[in-house]
């Protein structure tokens, strides 16, 4: 076989593995999408006869413990703490912990909730780097805001302590910017009364907030944001957050439950010692783990995604920030899948073990290798395509058929997925209302494939490399414009 | 080759532009029909407020014009009705019920709840619940082991307003078979009111003899315990001495606790020594909840001697007990002493 022959062969050959992978990723998406429907539909049928307004006054209502990591957040501490106190909830308390700010975020806390120095016992039953110097109790309202001060030790060892010092039976982890529904407790914190010995963790699903009106840490109304990466961003939020989380959840195999809102059993997050601290995605690390431990120890317990319970969060609108948020979610991802790879294909991990981990290896930390080298494969068609045309190479180096079928299968396909799940929040929730809101959604939804998918792969190829290399990495600082100012 | 890539190539174009306009579809119709609904809703609204808190000519107006309505007409005055019930009392509720009733409402939700559809089985029981018959509590007994989790669900709650106390023990096993009920049937016995404890303490004295499951005996404690039984404190203080069943004693303290009733503290304080730090907590509340001072002592000797929970506990406990406990925390070196003391000094400053 000539040199044409073999090249054309291995064109070929990479073509078809791309269009394999492709067709797998997406027709498992559509799977997770179909799954998230039925959770959808039952949802909502029962919302009529649930008696959601009851659950407010009922007795086994569990305390919360809502916990707020703060370094240098002096700006917008109050309104955040404020937000948080205003939800309707029976029984909670707001447990800020500042890790060592070196502005004036306690001092802010202590002047606007009328807070005094009290000797509140924080055990160490999680072992922590940063030692508490002195805590704080609320003298205004229901007296459920403590402040908890230490020194600086991240923002896992902030949580820790913070789980420390809870006083109550559940501890919500909450992103300081993240802004939470009224009823968003109140939503969340049902499956541990409906199931309270299997119900381990819940998550709330994360919106994007950007382009939406914003009063007092509230979104009074919501709109689609304008500019491309936000608005981007708001479908993949509703694609991977809403639509894939439910899905998995229904499945039983929910394996991450975001750090912007997040509900945990305390007893279990003390058996299992809190959050790594050696670890960048420490929240998604947490629930793996807490999968590893039910696994190991024989328990039948549950880790539930709840659609409608929503935090808010404002978006990356800057290609910097956006991949330092990329590149430390993938590195996280793949710490994570490395440090428990012990977990794939073991039958005692359930759903985790044998579909969710493995889905996760194949199709969230191989996908943007992939996708780089697809975008490669397609420059290197491109370019023999043209030169084909102009005549300088070899005719049937490049497979005109396989190239049709790989744009389908990996852009078209990925489209209409996105479209799909578009269809479903329009079925479901429809929290944005407007003919405006529809079209930028369609836009983002096919735009989101051409330049944003790529560029975000590169992005988390980054993040990879860095968690295998064990490179130090440069948090920096997110940059976040401020929502609602 | 080439047809089968052209061939998808237009199966994916049309499947995105159906889907945009399916999008563009559902938006459009769905706020028109939205738009239609809530402008009925809001004059049935209208109309059935002014019949039941109308002037008297005016009542008598509109409810005459609510009862004319027939077929489609009338099951929108229904569903109207019953979302407005539960966020009425009063008399006002019962002149709903009674115009549902007039028009056959009871009927049309007991053939809802025969329905083959799961979503008109749960309806069925809700509104047959809403109306609060007594005559309806067989069949929400008999939906009680539906197939359907919402069924089930619907008809707990729905036996807890029919208020039939005698079905108390069905919802007891209505929780053995299904523990994810457990919310909702603390919710409806507790709606059963004093008349279910007689039914709970049976179960609950037959099932510790019987060696009954651990969470059927656990949700009598637990429905005791809500509706403040004192007769049956001795076999509530019983319950707590069940090494065999750790969940139920937990309960069994936190219904004594409940109760209040000082016959309880002694057993109280002598499982204070239990190994099981949520015992041991729960103890420690409910002593509190007591505040009988002959419980300090007992209560003064663990107060360094506990899990974290535990100690926090008894701290909070003695600061409940009045001066004899206050003397205690003041006199220690705990620091949930000093925590407690602090955080008391807070609220009577604040």
């Amino acid at each position: 076989m000539d040199w044409v022959g073999v090249l054309s062969d291995a064109m070929r050959d990479t073509g078809w593995f791309f269009i394999g992978y492709s067709l797998l990723i997406n027709t498992s998406f559509l799977v997770l999408t179909a799954c998230a429907v039925v959770d959808f539909r039952d949802y909502l049928r029962r919302q009529d006869f649930a008696a959601y307004d009851e659950s407010f006054g009922e007795p086994m209502a569990p305390g919360i413990s809502i916990l707020m990591p703060a370094y240098n957040e002096s700006a917008g501490i109050v309104e955040s703490v404020s937000a948080m106190t205003s939800l309707r909830y029976p029984d909670f308390e707001v447990v800020v912990v500042d890790d060592g700010s070196t502005d004036d975020t306690a001092d802010v806390l202590v002047e606007a909730f009328d807070m005094v120095e009290v000797p509140i016992v924080v055990p160490s039953r999680i072992e922590t780097t940063g030692s508490v110097t002195a805590t704080y109790l609320s003298r205004k309202g229901s007296h459920n805001i403590v402040l908890v001060k230490k020194t600086n030790g991240g923002k896992a060892d902030a949580l820790n302590v913070g789980i420390n010092a809870a006083r109550k039976a559940l501890v919500c982890m909450v992103d300081a910017d993240s802004m939470l529904e009224p009823d968003a407790l109140l939503h969340v914190s049902r499956p541990f009364a409906d199931d309270p010995e299997r119900v381990v963790a819940t998550g709330g699903v994360v919106r994007v907030a950007n382009g939406s009106a914003i009063q007092g840490g509230r979104v009074t109304a919501i709109r689609m944001p304008g500019r491309w990466l936000p608005r981007v961003q708001v479908v993949e939020y509703l694609r991977a957050f809403l639509v894939g989380r439910t899905g998995w959840s229904r499945m039983r195999g929910l394996l991450i439950i975001s750090g912007a809102f997040g509900l945990f059993r305390r007893d279990i997050l003390l058996e299992v010692g809190g959050l790594a601290t050696d670890c960048i995605g420490e929240d998604a690390e947490l629930v793996v783990r807490l999968h590893r431990w039910l696994g190991d120890n024989g328990i039948d317990g549950r880790v539930v995604s709840v659609a409608e319970p929503v935090a808010w969060t404002e978006a990356p609108e800057s290609r910097q920030v956006l991949r330092k948020q990329r590149r430390r979610w993938h590195r996280g991802l793949t710490e994570i899948l490395l440090k428990h790879r012990g977990m794939l294909f073991r039958r005692r991990y359930g759903v985790i073990g044998m579909i969710t981990l493995p889905w996760f290896v194949a199709f969230e930390l191989l996908a943007p290798f992939l996708e780089i080298f697809g975008v490669v494969y397609l420059g290197v068609v491109v370019l023999l395509y043209g030169a084909e045309s102009a005549g300088w190479s070899h005719p049937d180096l490049v497979d005109e058929n396989v190239v049709w079928l790989l744009l389908c299968t990996s852009l078209l396909y990925a489209a209409v997925l996105s479209l799909c799940s578009l269809v479903v929040e329009e079925l479901s929730f429809r929290r944005y209302q407007g003919m405006r809101d529809l079209a930028i959604a369609i836009w983002a939804a096919v735009e989101e494939n051409f330049g944003y998918r790529q560029i975000s792969a590169w992005w988390r190829v980054g993040g990879a490399v860095e968690a295998v290399r064990g490179t130090s990495h440069d948090w920096g600082d997110m940059q976040r414009r401020g929502l609602g100012k | 080759m080439k047809e089968v890539a052209q061939h998808l190539l237009q199966v994916f174009g049309a499947l995105a532009t159906l889907l945009v306009v399916l999008l563009v579809l559902l938006r459009v119709v769905r706020k028109v029909l939205r738009r239609r609904r809530e402008t009925r809703a809001h004059e049935l609204r209208g109309l059935l407020l002014t019949a039941l808190l109308g002037e008297p000519g005016e009542q008598q107006v509109a409810g005459d014009e609510l009862r004319g309505r027939r077929g489609r007409a009338w099951v929108k005055v229904e569903a109207q009705a019953f979302a407005l019930l539960p966020k009425i009392k009063g008399d006002s509720r019962s002149a709903l019920v009674e115009l549902l009733l007039s028009r056959g409402a009871e009927g049309h939700a007991a053939a809802d709840a025969r329905s083959r559809s799961q979503v008109r089985r749960a309806r069925g029981a809700y509104r047959l619940g809403s109306l609060e018959q007594p005559a309806s509590a067989p069949m929400l007994a008999g939906l009680l082991h539906d197939r359907h989790f919402l069924v089930r669900r619907s008809a707990v709650r729905a036996l807890g307003q029919v208020g039939d106390a005698t079905y108390a023990d069905a919802l007891l096993d209505a929780v053995v078979a299904d523990h994810t009920l457990t919310r909702d049937a603390v919710a409806a016995l507790v709606r059963l009111g004093p008349a279910a404890a007689p039914v709970l303490s049976h179960a609950l004295a037959d099932g510790l003899v019987n060696g009954d499951d651990e969470h059927r005996l656990t949700l009598a404690a637990r429905g005791l315990g809500l509706l403040g039984d004192v007769v049956s404190t001795t076999v509530l203080v019983d319950a707590l001495s069940r090494e065999a069943y750790p969940h139920l004693r937990v309960a069994a303290a936190e219904a004594l606790g409940l109760i209040g009733s000082p016959e309880a503290v002694q057993p109280l304080v002598r499982t204070l020594y239990e190994e099981d730090a949520a015992l041991r907590v729960a103890v420690a509340d409910a002593l509190g909840a007591v505040s009988d001072p002959s419980g300090v002592p007992g209560l003064a000797m663990v107060l360094d001697l506990n899990t974290h929970e535990a100690s926090r506990a008894v701290a909070s406990a003695l600061l409940r007990l009045g001066e004899p406990g206050l003397r205690v925390l003041g006199a220690s070196e705990s620091p949930y002493a000093a925590e407690a003391l602090a955080v008391q000094r807070v609220r009577q400053t604040a």
